[in-house]
């Protein structure tokens, strides 16, 4: 440490690569010194005659632990600990070791972590235990470009945002109320029943989103089809061929149906009316991390749990602005004309960079959703100098086209209709033609339009039906929820909040709660709704949760005391699990009876045994280590006992697929962990295996 | 402990002595009673009997539940 001058100011950044990009941005020469200590690189620099040391956490570097070791319920009282006191593989001890030999020599301290919640957070639990002060000041950035570091330098705040810290404070401790006394609850009512111990645990958040799939799948499941008819026809223009549409688009009764086929067979129609209009299609609004993990889904199938992954490496390579936001806003301060000049330097954008340009419209079109700290994700256009991997090209790529598209012009269409009278029956064709693709040109391939080109006809034409016929359909269940739509549902319910959504989604299949990528509850979660939805709903129903996020939402706007707040909900909770406490031989017991269902449901037959040729194969569990495993139907017939075993994985879903491995004749199961699924054949010795093996360690 | 009365369909335990089947089983039979009167409605005329057998072959629409009472309605019962 002997060789860092003193005295600093020392800057706590949130990532090594987010203190690398701060530290040349604003050291006066862009060469700022690297050092290593305890192999974290820290950065010093000069700025205004000062010295600044720039050093990095990796996210959180502690983590809320119960004061006292009892293993019941409620616990109330917590306390802030390292998190490698908690978690012996958190790989935090020398970064937490970092800041504690760095504060001896700092005189002033700024927090430089992303601005919004957690960040604040972040920093204030470094400042607070590790450096020893109990406030700091703030520099609050949207992006890492040098430009935006300097400004947020020259103009950062004497204090750190309050009304985040305490939300985000609030949010902590809340989460970890909720969790650990439910888990306990849950886990405790289970034992008390079965005699055994088996985790079970939802989260405040978790526990209304696997409610709402497992609602949804009963919707599946309780679907019945209902018949209704269509009608279907095609008439003849100008010696062409056009679709027409019937003027009601359903028809409820076959009877209906029949009545308009049989009204207009044989006849012509006339043509009653050509009407014409323009119509416009403007731009969408700008990405919040909403909407971006919506289009990136559906144009490359990313999660949105990715999505979030490779904005952020984005906007560590100063490429995108700061990702974690719900603002559809982009004010004119963010310099548009000149993020317009640099993109207009790459080339697969300085065609239409260079237009909007030329075009001197530096007004981009601007949604309603809006946030405290940050504004909707914009590119910087900041020069790439390096073959972006393939996954983040495509994000940036699909960023800088809806950010282009802003400014582009409205599309403008002329739509016409035919309108066409068949006894009394009503007809129509309809075209459209593009008079300017204004936008849609920036933002392709992202969203394209095609035109369908009418014939000119005169009113009162004769026209002549190809075919008048109904169709008889029926009406389809709801689909599934994707990834990203179970994100737009949590979004529209307010469940959750845009930095958390993604990864409740993800607990909820690495706890093995649903499974797919068309999301199903997996008979587990089934098991644990159905339980709490009679025994103890709000833990599966969204107003408790929601009222919370409103509770964790004045405390950030309206500065609403946190102590009262945490006293206040601790008192609710305190009641809450009284409640709990008593219906919980009830609870216990009915999680027993429909876990047992769930698991039974789990016996699942492979097919005849090899070893005995009498018995069959089937996955069982053991009901002493609770493993899983293949064993012989026959190991209970007395005159063959046959005791063939063979393992497998004891976490995730296991499906028969009826074939067999070429290798050794034995079952090929299907084993379903979250979004992995992997076929193997159930031989631990197959040559499959080997080659596999083989392969992954190439 | 007692012997409970069973659904037929599933084997669960039925809360609701007054019913045949199962909270879900029950929950089925009265939407799927709902689905034939929409049925009827659309046809016209249309026997219980042929209204299961075109929700039977509808398979991937039908919902699981809704399917498994229709079979049992259909083979079992004699309304
Ligand atoms: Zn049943």
């Amino acid at each position: 440490m002997s060789s860092i001058e003193t005295p600093y100011i020392l800057g706590i950044a949130e990532k090594p690569q987010a203190a690398r990009r701060i530290a040349y941005a604003l050291d006066e020469n862009n060469k700022p010194q690297n050092k290593r200590l305890k192999n974290i690189p820290i950065y010093i620099c000069k700025r205004d005659g000062k010295n600044i040391v720039i050093a990095p956490t990796v996210g959180h570097l502690f983590t809320l632990s119960s004061i006292g070791k009892t293993w019941n319920y409620p616990v109330l009282d917590y306390e802030w600990v390292p998190s490698h006191f908690v978690n012996k593989n958190a790989k935090t001890k020398n970064f937490t070791d970092v800041f504690k030999s760095l504060a001896k020599g700092a005189e002033d301290v700024i927090i430089m972590t992303d601005f919004d919640r957690e960040g604040e957070v972040i920093g204030y639990l470094i400042l607070k235990y590790l450096v020893g002060k109990s406030n700091a000041e703030r520099m609050k950035f949207s992006t890492l470009t040098r430009r935006d570091v300097i400004n947020a330098f020259d103009q950062r705040e004497k204090s750190l945002d309050m009304g985040f810290l305490n939300s985000g404070l609030i949010r902590h401790y809340i989460d970890w109320l909720y969790g650990i006394n439910y888990s306990r609850a849950l886990s405790l009512a289970f034992k008390r029943v079965s005699g055994r111990f088996k985790t079970i645990s939802i989260g405040r958040v978790q526990g209304p989103t696997l409610g709402s799939v497992v609602e949804h799948e009963n919707s599946i499941k309780f679907f019945v089809p209902i018949p209704y008819w269509t009608i279907k026809s095609e008439v003849i223009l100008n010696n062409e061929n056009f679709t027409a549409v019937y003027e009601k688009a359903e028809l409820k009764t076959q009877k209906e149906a029949i009545q308009v086929v049989k009204d207009c067979s044989g006849l012509t129609g006339k043509i009653s009316n050509v009407s014409e209009e323009p119509s416009f299609l403007y731009p969408f609004p700008p990405f919040n991390l909403g909407n971006l993990q919506r289009d990136a889904y559906k144009h490359f199938k990313f999660s949105p749990t990715k999505t979030l992954e490779i904005a952020e490496k984005l906007y560590l390579k100063a490429l995108i602005s700061y990702p974690r936001t719900d603002s559809q806003k982009l004010p004119m301060t963010l310099g548009h004309k000149s993020i317009l000049a640099k993109l207009s330097k790459q080339h697969n954008y300085n065609v239409f960079a260079n237009e909007i340009i030329a075009a001197k419209k530096y007004k981009p079109k601007e949604g309603k959703q809006t946030d405290a700290a940050h504004p909707a994700i914009h590119p910087t256009g900041k020069e790439l100098n390096e073959v972006l991997p393939p996954d983040e090209k495509k994000l940036y790529d699909l960023i800088v086209k809806r950010y282009l598209s802003l400014f582009g012009k409205r599309a403008e269409f002329l739509k016409r209709a035919i309108q066409i009278l068949v006894n009394k029956h009503k007809f129509e064709v309809r075209g459209s033609k593009i008079l300017n693709e204004g936008w849609i040109r920036y933002y392709r391939p992202y969203y394209s339009i095609s035109e369908y080109i009418l014939p000119d006809v005169e009113i009162g034409t004769e026209v002549i039906f190809n075919y008048i016929e109904s169709q008889e359909h029926l009406t389809s269940p709801p689909r599934r929820f994707n990834e990203s739509t179970l994100l737009k549902y949590m979004e529209d319910e307010k469940i959750g909040t845009k930095a958390t959504r993604a990864g409740i989604i993800q607990t909820l299949f690495d706890r093995g709660y649903i499974g797919g990528k068309e999301i199903m509850p997996t008979p587990l979660g089934i098991s644990v709704v159905n339980v709490l939805q009679e025994q103890y709903p709000i833990l599966v129903k969204s107003e408790m949760t929601r009222n919370l996020e409103q509770i964790m939402e004045d405390v950030q706007t309206e500065n609403k005391d946190i102590q009262g707040t945490i006293l206040f909900i601790k008192r609710e909770l305190k009641d809450l699990l009284e409640l709990f406490h008593q219906k919980e031989t009830e609870i216990g017991l009915a999680l027993y009876k429909n876990l047992q269902l769930s698991e039974k449901s789990d016996i699942i037959v492979l097919g005849e045994c090899k070893q005995c040729k009498k018995g069959e194969l089937r996955i069982i569990r053991s009901r002493k280590t609770r493993k899983r495993f293949v064993a012989c139907s026959s190991y209970f017939d007395k005159d063959i006992i046959c005791n063939v075993t063979y393992p497998v994985p004891n976490t995730g879903t296991i499906k028969s697929t009826k074939k067999t491995c070429i290798h050794d004749g034995l079952p090929i199961i299907e084993w379903q962990k979250g979004r992995r699924k992997v076929s193997m054949c159930i031989s631990p010795d197959c040559p499959s295996k080997k080659e596999g093996e083989k392969n992954e360690s190439k | 402990m007692k012997a409970n009365k069973q659904c037929p369909i599933c084997k669960k335990d039925i809360e609701n002595l007054q019913t045949q089947y199962c909270k879900n089983h029950s929950k089925a039979k009265r939407e799927l009673k709902k689905g034939y009167e929409a049925w009827l409605k659309a046809y016209g005329s249309l026997s219980w009997d042929d209204f299961l057998q075109k929700i039977l072959n509808l398979e991937g629409l039908t919902g699981v539940f809704v399917r498994e009472i229709a079979q049992h309605e259909f083979y079992f019962s004699n309304e």
